[in-house]
């Protein structure tokens, strides 16, 4: 399978991530035989990886959500081919940042933005998702009865779940996708 | 101790500037983590080695010898995929292992990844 002309020289920028990703899902014709919507939890398939960059394709079904979580030293990117997932920034002192993502449009996040994804309700969905450099540690975070934020250091190989919750105060206020 | 360590290093490098060439679809798992070969991939593309070397889904490294720390490193330079656990009975007692790294890498090092090392399952990567 060829998802990319040439390895890249080097780690990408969030807007080549973006791109990137952007451009495999618009092309299902590359990963549909991969498609596997399990409705236990959510399932990934590698598209590849190399030193610079790691892709894969993840199906989402209801109720499927990643917690509050970082990538550590990775910056990434998702572009939602099919379905609808939502994006939450984790915000102190107030809700969430929120952003439906409706299939066609992506998003880029920096090694330090600390986001969870959600499935955004109705039927299956499937992202692109690429991270580089390619994921190694990631942060979980936990909300503990007392408040305190938590972070455990986690092994990118852990399956992102929430840990605790995180209380959210008042309405969530929701943006249109690719807000800035 | 012994020359254990440079002497997997090197066949590492041999394996990947000769050997993968000429197979390009043999399955090979390193033991002892092919001595931290892994490491020197970013030297090796520097000079104007495989550009690919680190990342070969049809190359495998066991972690024998080695804790949690080697073999995290590893991990950052291949990915989990590419691991698999290996001891060093009956020479010497296994080190703590891999666990530190958390139970979902230890699934993949002393299961999941074992059928694609094997052949009996599609390999993590696409080719």
């Amino acid at each position: 399978m060829s998802l990319a002309p040439a390895p890249p020289a080097g780690d990408l920028t969030r807007a080549e991530l973006r791109a990137l990703v952007a451009t495999i899902a618009a092309r299902p014709e590359q990963w549909r035989h991969l498609v596997n919507h399990d409705p236990a939890a959510r399932t990934y398939e590698q598209l590849r990886r190399d030193e610079h960059v790691a892709i894969w394709l993840i199906c989402w079904m209801d109720d499927h959500d990643t917690g509050f979580h970082d990538h550590d030293v990775s910056c990434g990117a998702l572009a939602v081919a099919q379905g609808e997932i939502v994006e939450e920034r984790l915000a102190l002192g107030g809700p969430p940042l929120r952003r439906r993502m409706a299939a066609g449009q992506a998003v880029d996040f920096a090694a330090s933005d600390i986001h969870r994804v959600v499935h955004g309700g109705g039927g299956p969905a499937i992202t692109i998702n690429a991270y580089s450099p390619p994921l190694w540690r990631m942060g979980a975070y936990e909300t503990t009865p007392t408040g305190e934020l938590q972070r455990h250091s986690i092994s990118y190989a852990e399956e992102l779940r929430p840990l605790g919750f995180v209380a959210s105060s008042g309405p969530r206020s929701e943006r249109r996708p690719d807000a800035p | 101790m012994t020359r254990y360590v440079a002497d997997m290093n090197a066949a590492w490098h041999a394996f990947v500037a000769f050997g993968r060439p000429r197979h390009p679809r043999l399955r090979v798992v390193f033991a002892m983590l092919a001595g931290g070969a892994p490491l020197h991939g970013e030297r090796l593309a520097a000079r104007g080695g495989p550009t690919r070397a680190l990342a070969d889904a049809r190359t495998f490294y066991d972690t024998s010898s080695y804790g949690a720390r080697a073999t995290d490193a590893v991990v950052r330079s291949v990915g989990i995929e590419q691991l698999v656990y290996g001891s060093d009975r009956p020479v010497v007692d296994a080190p703590a292992g891999p666990a530190p790294l958390g139970a979902a890498a230890v699934d993949a090092m002393v299961s999941a990844n074992v059928a694609p090392l094997l052949g009996r399952a599609s390999l993590a990567v696409a080719a």
